[in-house]
């Protein structure tokens, strides 16, 4: 019995106990690494991934993938620089986070209406994106924002970076949403069997219309919060982001056949990504090592919830 | 002809909490057909899983042909020649027969080994043609099979293997009569050919027809053997259940003379489905659906439920009509499906019981706007508990980890908390043991003495005789008769059910 107990622990745990894990070393290899300051920072690059990584997990509980989230990234932060220059903050925003979440309901659309599976709609969302993105910046940065606009992304309330506090307002908005809301259970009922849930009266093609939105969204805030950090929409913003925000999902231990997950594992496994990059940083692994060791971890961490599993 | 083709002797097994067999013995003689039974737990897919090596016994001996084997992977099963055809079979749905019977064995010719697909038709062509009560061309591929068909492939793929036993999980859960009797030819060529049979099944009239001998499990423990002319029903189902229980069916509700006719479906058309099809349904009445698979019953089901799109014709529910173009709309209008699949199409089986109990009823009553009344919720779900008695150890627990039992009784639940006014059953006894059979009749009539209208289909027609007011004989997708049950038999049944069009 106690065998079982200790799979128990790591079908539930492990994601968390990993995380302890990684800490713990990299503050044994690094006195600089587990210091508050060192922490902030450590939050602040993760929330990137986290905004990314909390859309990407409605659309994974709902038995979807969104390839797109880079590029939805990088347009929006693109339109919202281009509208701020002339209309001022607001609009710019406004246009920003109009922009990703009407491209990730058009995604949904089209793998709803026109049947094509998520995997390639977003493949070709990802590459519509991106174009878009170079079209409107001629493929130059826009500069010259406002400066009041630094705050989202280098802005601080009290000692905590904003990122950080906007990470968790997304964090509680969506777990409410995905725990205590009829929409939330939809969720999971249609990732779980999106037939059973039909024919249980759940407009499945809304439910996964709304997931692709919401990613589409959080893509646009994303994008914004980068071009305020950089002062400035760049055209190749978000390269690669959607698979980290899919490892976040994943290292969270959400069914990627969708219907099963939680939330907080994708915090997590954002911040494990988060602290990944940071750590080696410190320990300065080249950039290059980097990468393999990111994927290496991923590997094992995804075999250690698999065995708790069985 | 009497030596022992397999012989267990002492196999204990058990799982984590468990006991799933107590030093269970049984002999089974060559070209023997040995029927298995047992309520759902009892212990007989555990025995069955560790003859063929799916699951390795903790004690024990198993003997094949008198010899000791040993049997610890499905590999050494198939070297013993015992094959195990599963209720969900192994078959790969976009390959054809012959594909699926070479695969992963494919013959070969040449050096370069390219596979010699003349051969490997050629030889399930005569496996097929043995097989002589069911005709099929092995190009055919798997997805476009009846699963009666498919449950024939799966018997090829044995006898492929040259399996002198051959192991049979349910396999006519999922057939007519009319495909069951063909099987039962079937199993008495393999029989005659000196083939030994061991067959799982719910259905004790089966058990008497097709076997010579008996196996009672209860509990994981072997209860006894018996030649089936020395046993009654009535022993062989005390015995499984280990008390004294007769099997009748519960007294049927009385109809109220003034009962309102709740739905009407005039002429209703589907090309290729069905074609004409129209009847009424009044409150409180239970009208039964009979018909083997394939004659329209179920898509009639779906077609009502907004899942299935109508041709021609008109639903009519307390005399409007009314369009129902999802499920959403007909639950909005009181209708409730208990599919016939329920695992594809009932429940979410990877969510909690909960979840699942309470999801159509969500948008109705128990959530406000957008958030869900979590005390509501439980307090709803508690009173379906109740009433059905759903056994389960608490609300979280994933739905597939319940027996079949109380998972359909989950979907029942679900759609009692919308309060249908009309409630379609499409075989809603599959596959359930006889103690949950009994309380799915009891809840049918209760649901039918609140005034609910229901409409049962089924394919066992004991059961439809027993249980409804009403009955209704689809064939080939037209309505071929309406039958009173008080003065009807099964044979009336089935002589509808094959009638075929005349043109």
């Amino acid at each position: 019995m106690k065998n079982i107990n200790f799979k128990n622990i790591i079908r539930q745990y492990g994601i968390l106990i990993g995380l302890i894990g990684l800490i713990t070393v990299f503050s044994i290899l690094s006195e600089r690494f587990f210091t508050i300051s060192n922490m902030l920072i450590v939050m602040r690059q993760t929330s990137i991934v986290a905004f990314l990584g909390v859309g990407m997990t409605f659309v994974i509980l709902g038995a979807g993938i969104d390839l797109s989230v880079g590029s939805v990234l990088a347009f929006s932060g693109a339109v919202a620089a281009g509208v701020m220059q002339n209309e001022g903050i607001f609009l710019g925003i406004l246009a920003g986070l109009a922009v990703g979440t009407a491209l990730g309901a058009f995604s949904g659309l089209v793998i709803t209406k026109l049947k094509i599976p998520a995997f390639i709609a977003t493949l070709a969302m990802m590459a519509i994106a991106r174009g878009s993105t170079l079209v409107y910046t001629d493929g130059r940065p826009i500069t010259g924002l406002p400066s009041s606009f630094a705050f989202l992304g280098r802005g601080y309330i009290g000692n905590i970076p904003f990122p950080i506090i906007l990470m968790l307002i997304i964090f509680v908005l969506a777990y409410i949403i995905l725990k205590l809301t009829r929409f939330g259970r939809y969720v999971y009922a249609t990732g779980g069997n999106i037939n059973a849930a039909r024919a249980s009266g759940i407009k499945v093609n809304n439910i996964i219309i709304s997931n692709f939105a919401i990613s589409g969204f959080l893509s646009g805030l994303t994008g914004i919060i980068l071009a305020s950090r950089l002062n400035s929409a760049q055209p190749t913003a978000g390269m690669g982001y959607e698979l980290d925000a899919i490892a976040a999902v994943v290292l969270g231990g959400t069914n990627l056949f969708g219907g099963e997950g939680e939330l907080w594992g994708t915090l997590i496994g954002a911040f494990i990504m988060g602290i990944l990059n940071n750590g080696l940083n410190m320990l300065n692994v080249s950039s290059f090592y980097q990468q393999v060791v990111k994927g290496i971890v991923i590997l094992i961490a995804v075999t250690v919830a698999q065995s708790g599993k069985k | 002809m009497n030596n022992l083709a397999l012989e267990f002797i002492n196999i204990s097994k058990s799982f984590p909490g468990v006991q799933a067999l107590k030093e269970v013995s049984i002999q089974i003689r060559q070209a023997e057909v040995h029927a298995i039974v047992g309520e759902n737990g009892a212990g007989k897919s555990t025995l069955m899983k560790i003859a063929v090596g799916e699951l390795i016994r903790d004690d024990g001996i198993i003997k094949v042909f008198d010899r000791k084997a040993q049997i610890n992977s499905p590999s050494d099963g198939y070297r013993h020649g015992i094959s195990l055809i599963h209720q969900e079979f192994s078959l790969v749905s976009g390959l054809d027969i012959a594909q699926n019977i070479f695969l992963g064995r494919e013959v070969t010719k040449g050096p370069l080994s390219f596979m010699d697909s003349n051969q490997m038709y050629e030889r399930t062509g005569k496996i097929l043609g043995s097989l002589k009560m069911f005709h099929m061309d092995s190009h055919i591929k798997i997805k476009d099979l009846t699963v009666a068909q498919r449950q024939v492939v799966e018997i090829a793929k044995a006898l492929s293997l040259n399996s002198k036993i051959i192991i049979m999980d349910e396999p006519t859960a999922a057939l007519t009569l009319e495909e069951t009797r063909r099987l039962f030819e079937v199993i008495r060529e393999l029989k005659d050919k000196g083939v030994t049979i061991i067959f799982i099944s719910h259905r004790l009239e089966e058990i008497f027809e097709i076997a010579d001998k008996v196996s009672i499990l209860r509990d994981g423990e072997l209860i006894l053997t018996e030649q089936v002319t020395k046993i009654d029903r009535k022993q062989v189902i005390n015995n499984m259940v280990g008390r004294s229980f007769e099997f009748v069916f519960p007294p049927k509700t009385k109809q109220k003379k003034e009962s309102k006719v709740i739905l009407e479906v005039k002429k209703i058309n589907k090309e290729r489905e069905f074609s004409d099809v129209s009847f009424q349904l009044k409150e409180g009445e239970i009208v039964g659906l009979a018909g083997l698979v394939g004659s329209g019953r179920s898509e009639v089901a779906l077609a009502l439920f907004g899942l299935n799109q109508l041709d021609s014709g008109g639903i009519y529910l307390h005399g409007e009509e009314v369009n129902i173009n999802s499920p959403f709309e007909a639950i909005k209008h009181g209708l409730a499906l208990l599919p016939e699949d329920r695992r594809e199409l009932g429940l979410i089986i990877i969510r909690s019981v909960l979840e699942n109990l309470t999801l159509p009823a969500l948008y109705w009553d128990i959530a406000r706007k957008y958030f869900i009344d979590l005390k509501k919720e439980l307090s709803f779900a508690g009173k379906v508990r109740k009433e059905l008695s759903i056994r389960f150890s608490s609300f979280s627990q994933k739905v597939e980890s319940l027996s079949g039992g109380n998972q359909q009784k989950v979907v029942v639940g679900k759609w009692l908390m919308t309060n249908p006014k009309i409630l379609i059953m499409d075989e809603p006894t599959r596959g359930i043991d006889v103690g949950a059979k009994l309380e799915i009749y009891n809840i049918v009539n209760s649901l039918a003495e609140k005034g609910i209208g229901i409409i049962f289909i089924s394919s066992e027609f004991s059961e439809i005789l027993g249980i409804t007011h009403r009955i209704l004989v689809m064939s080939e997708g037209r309505i071929t008769a309406e039958l009173d049950p008080k003065n009807s038999t099964e044979e009336d049944i089935l002589k509808f059910a094959t009638r075929k069009k005349v043109s």
